[in-house]
């Protein structure tokens, strides 16, 4: 397996941490913010159900686009070494996660 | 205005999904094309991939930022009655789209770096695979957003 010393192990990694992370969120419920589309509004916190259905998909979003950001920040020596497959093994694996978890709308 | 926004999220999808479809195919040829290609196949693939790069990733944002505007109405009309017709096949597929969608976002980081001219020869199985997966996603979105629209558009 070819390694690489340019940037791309260390946008690899980020872009796996980030979509680790927003895995980790909604398979968790887990989100930064929420938003009220009925009324407009947007929370930290849940509020009443007589604001409507809520939205936590961007607060997931942005706790990807965090996590990534972070992991950009770590020295490039850390991640200069990444093998070059990384990126596309690491996505093909997230994308069977989300898969394999959101299988049961097919089975009620 | 918010047929508006979903006719805009459709016609940069259908952008981003040539594009995207070209590049990838692009990746897969044997070899350099040189001078015309033979037919409609070898044609289809032969673009000059890295010119797509940064147009595909300005397009995959504004196409998923329109998404995440129309996404408002779709919650509160169109996922309501998919509950409430108990549609958890149809709300499944949207749920993978939405996932697969941000997951993609993610990885335009490393696909832009895999693109960088000189392209590294190094990198090409990298690049040819990500590429693709990236194809499959938003062909993906594409046809479920479709199909979607099709049991209740938005804004309607």
């Amino acid at each position: 397996m070819e390694h690489t010393t340019s940037p791309l192990g260390r946008w690899t990694l980020a872009a796996l941490v980030a979509g680790t992370a927003y895995v980790l969120a909604y398979s968790q419920d887990v989100t930064l913010f929420f938003y009220y589309p009925m009324v407009g509004e947007w929370h930290w916190l849940p509020q009443s159900e007589a604001l409507g259905p809520r939205i936590t998909y961007y607060g997931w979003k942005a706790i990807g686009l965090l996590a990534g950001g972070v992991t950009l920040l770590l020295p490039r020596r850390w991640t200069d070494h990444l093998p070059t497959d990384t990126v596309w093994v690491g996505a093909l694996l997230l994308a069977t996660v989300v898969c394999v978890h959101e299988s049961h709308w097919f089975l009620k | 205005m918010m047929i508006l926004v979903l006719l805009l999220h459709a016609v940069c999808s259908l952008f981003l999904v040539g594009a995207l479809s070209h590049q990838a195919a692009a990746t897969w040829r044997r070899a350099p094309a040189t001078g015309r290609p033979a037919g409609v196949v070898a044609g289809f693939a032969a673009v000059r991939a890295p010119l797509y790069a940064r147009a595909i990733a300005i397009s995959y944002v504004l196409t998923m930022v329109l998404g995440d505007v129309v996404y408002g109405p779709y919650r509160v009309d169109v996922k309501t009655m998919l509950f409430d017709l108990q549609l958890w096949p149809w709300n499944g597929v949207f749920e993978i789209k939405e996932h697969l969608v941000a997951l993609g976002f993610f990885l335009l980081g490393p696909y832009l770096v895999l693109w960088r001219l000189p392209l590294d020869p190094v990198q090409a199985r990298s690049r040819r695979l990500l590429t693709t997966a990236l194809a499959a996603i938003v062909w993906y979105a594409l046809v479920s957003g479709h199909l979607l629209n099709n049991l209740k558009g938005v804004g309607f």
